[in-house]
């Protein structure tokens, strides 16, 4: 397992540097940049135009300027914000615990209300129940999040006392809105995993040889069919808690919560490229990290696959 | 000769029965489809809805006049609530929100349509490619596809616009593009299932070219996932225009798009939610009706995908 997790580490490194080129290309694209910006705030001469060119590192091509960065990125330097003058890791890091706590809050939402329901709707196939509670996961899916925000600001924080309508002084309170937000676009397509998947088990042998030595519907729908459901509905779960971890921007423009999304945002509208490049990497390398600690889950989840892993090992003996 | 006759007969009336025959096998693939289609009470509803919206879209000159009822300013009936005059309230400068609204079905709907096209084309072209030839070419389009994807579209997205700056035009294509990794991947699959096909040899032994068997033998067999993802990625799409336009990277004002008039709600959301609630209406009956459709398509199309 751990040459697996090695190899997959090392298979993001590509990746890594293809989504740098990528984005610093493209913000290459942009008419102007950050001296530009400046320039239209306050009037600079020639001179000091060209220091601070030289000063950005916004002279020679593209090329040059992506590689001199992914030397410095070797190295651990992330580079400095073109606006604010401070390293991008630190910002990142600064914004990281509450973006860390709406991904949890949010995922934490969405399993608990999805996995009832999609658990629930499968072992009432066909029926009534079945049918509101698909209803319901496929509006979850249509509503689009932001708009979902506003509405709970409009019908909650505005009616309801100690809900605050944006960011993250108070507490609990602050985080509830935007992580029903978040968890409500994630239970859509979790409860609907979580069902499909339930079906695919329920209809097993096993199930059946559970239930006739006498064990009670509720344990033999809970250790024995949710738990071999469980692969699909982890690789959705993690999957969706990778991307809200590496920033739920509009939810976090809508909110105005203090987190890594709203920090992205800011640094492309203001042409700060190490800013946005450095946030962006460090986006795809925890969306990858997460993922690989999903995928490795699976082995502690069903036995099958550790035996799997336990079988290549003594192949490769 | 008469013995002649009646053989040419016979093979006239065998040939007559294939063709027949042919048709039949056509004719019962569709009808299953559409059979499956009808059936299915959700994907009839997203239909009429969708057809509904296009209707709108396609006659908003007729109803309202742009430049009056749309954009036209009017200080005097500014933040009106919802009344029978303006059944869902104007805005802060006076304009009628019902009319941006079904005006803005032809913005919103075709930058979804629009944008998706751009995604297919591109991304079947790549998936076809990779998928057929396999090799070196497969391994270069699969790992850019990786690197694409590898960032969150709606990043993406704001990356291209705030690049390219923000028109129509360039949202159309930002979200178009951050498509593409999806329909690759779903080309290159289906391609690798059909390419080993014994019909696929036998075009390749009578000396066409690898471009028509691929244009005109591979993808056609290909199609279903193809349209399925693309009737889903539509309603996505509408989403991610909508999204870039809250932030302020969509379609320019005074452009009634879904959006930008969300966004402009957003000022408001104490005094006058009306301004968030109907746009954001809108987009959810709009989003469904796709989602309902492409989901309705799905199960015609593969009734075993059916839980």
């Amino acid at each position: 397992m751990l040459r697996y997790a090695i190899k997959r580490i090392l298979l993001m490194i590509p990746v890594i540097i293809g989504v740098s080129f990528l984005i610093f290309f493209i913000m290459d694209l942009a008419p102007g940049d950050i001296v530009d910006i400046k320039l239209a705030e306050e009037a600079l001469t020639f001179e000091e135009i060209e220091q601070l060119r030289e000063t950005y590192g916004l002279n020679g091509s593209v090329f040059t300027r992506y590689f001199s960065y992914m030397v410095n990125f070797v190295q651990g330097d992330l580079g400095t914000s073109l606006v604010s003058g401070r390293p991008v890791l630190d910002s990142y890091l600064e914004k990281m615990p509450a973006t860390i706590v709406l991904a949890c809050a949010s995922i934490f939402v969405s399993i608990m209300i999805s996995i009832p329901l999609g658990v629930y709707a499968a072992m009432k196939r066909g029926t009534f129940a079945d049918n509101a509670s698909m209803v319901l996961s496929f509006l979850g899916l249509s509503i689009p999040n932001f708009w979902l925000g506003l509405m709970l600001i409009i019908v909650v924080a505005l009616n309801v006392p100690g809900i605050p309508t944006g960011g993250f002084s108070k507490g609990i309170a602050s985080v509830i809105l935007p992580a029903i937000t978040v968890g409500t676009g994630l239970t859509a397509t979790l409860a609907r995993t979580t069902r499909s998947s339930m079906l695919d088990v329920l209809s097993q042998d096993y199930l059946r040889t559970e239930r006739a030595k006498g064990h009670k519907e509720i344990k033999v729908i809970m250790k024995y069919a949710l738990r071999n459901a469980l692969i699909p509905i982890i690789t959705i779960a993690g999957g969706q808690f990778a991307v809200t971890l590496g920033g739920a921007v509009l939810t976090e423009t809508v909110f105005s919560w203090p987190g890594v999304g709203r920090l992205i945002v800011d640094a492309v509208n203001s042409r700060d490229v190490p800013m946005a490049v450095g946030c962006i990497i460090l986006k795809s390398i925890t969306i990858g990290i997460v993922v690989l600690i999903v995928d490795l889950l699976y082995a502690v989840i069903d036995p099958r696959i550790k035996a799997q892993y336990g079988k290549r090992k003594r192949k490769q003996a | 000769m008469s013995s002649t006759n009646q053989h040419m007969q016979n093979c006239s009336t065998t040939n007559n029965q294939s063709i027949t025959g042919k048709q039949y096998v056509r004719q019962s693939r569709m009808r299953i489809v559409m059979h499956h289609l009808r059936k299915n009470k959700g994907a009839m509803v997203g239909l009429f809805i969708i057809l509904a919206i296009v209707f709108v879209a396609i006659f908003a000159d007729v109803i309202f006049d742009y430049d009056k009822d749309v954009v036209g300013i009017d200080i005097s009936r500014k933040l009106l609530g919802p009344s029978w005059e303006h059944p869902f309230g104007t805005d802060d400068l006076g304009r009628d929100i019902l009319s941006r609204i079904l005006y803005g079905s032809r913005f919103s709907v075709s930058v979804g349509v629009v944008a998706t096209l751009i995604g297919l084309g591109i991304g079947v072209i790549f998936g076809a490619i990779a998928g057929y030839y396999c090799g070196i070419a497969e391994d270069i389009i699969m790992r850019i596809n990786d690197v694409v994807s590898a960032v969150p579209s709606i990043l993406m997205g704001i990356v291209i616009v705030s690049a390219l700056g923000a028109t129509t035009f360039n949202l159309m294509l930002a979200i178009g593009i951050t498509s593409v990794p999806q329909f690759v991947r779903i080309t290159r699959a289906s391609v690798l299932t059909v390419r080993n096909q014994e019909y696929i040899e036998a075009l390749h032994a009578t000396g066409i070219s690898e471009f028509r068997i691929i244009a005109f033998h591979v993808l056609p067999n290909c199609l279903s996932p193809i349209i399925v993802q693309a009737t889903l990625r539509i309603a996505s799409a509408i989403i991610a225009a909508s999204s870039l336009s809250f932030l302020g990277l969509g379609v320019p004002a005074p452009a009634p798009e879904w959006g930008s008039m969300l966004s402009l709600g957003r000022q408001y959301v104490r005094t006058a939610s009306y301004l968030t609630i109907f746009p954001g209406l809108a987009i959810l009956i709009t989003v469904l009706a796709f989602n309902l459709l492409g989901d309705g398509l799905r199960d015609a199309i593969d009734p075993k995908l059916k839980k």
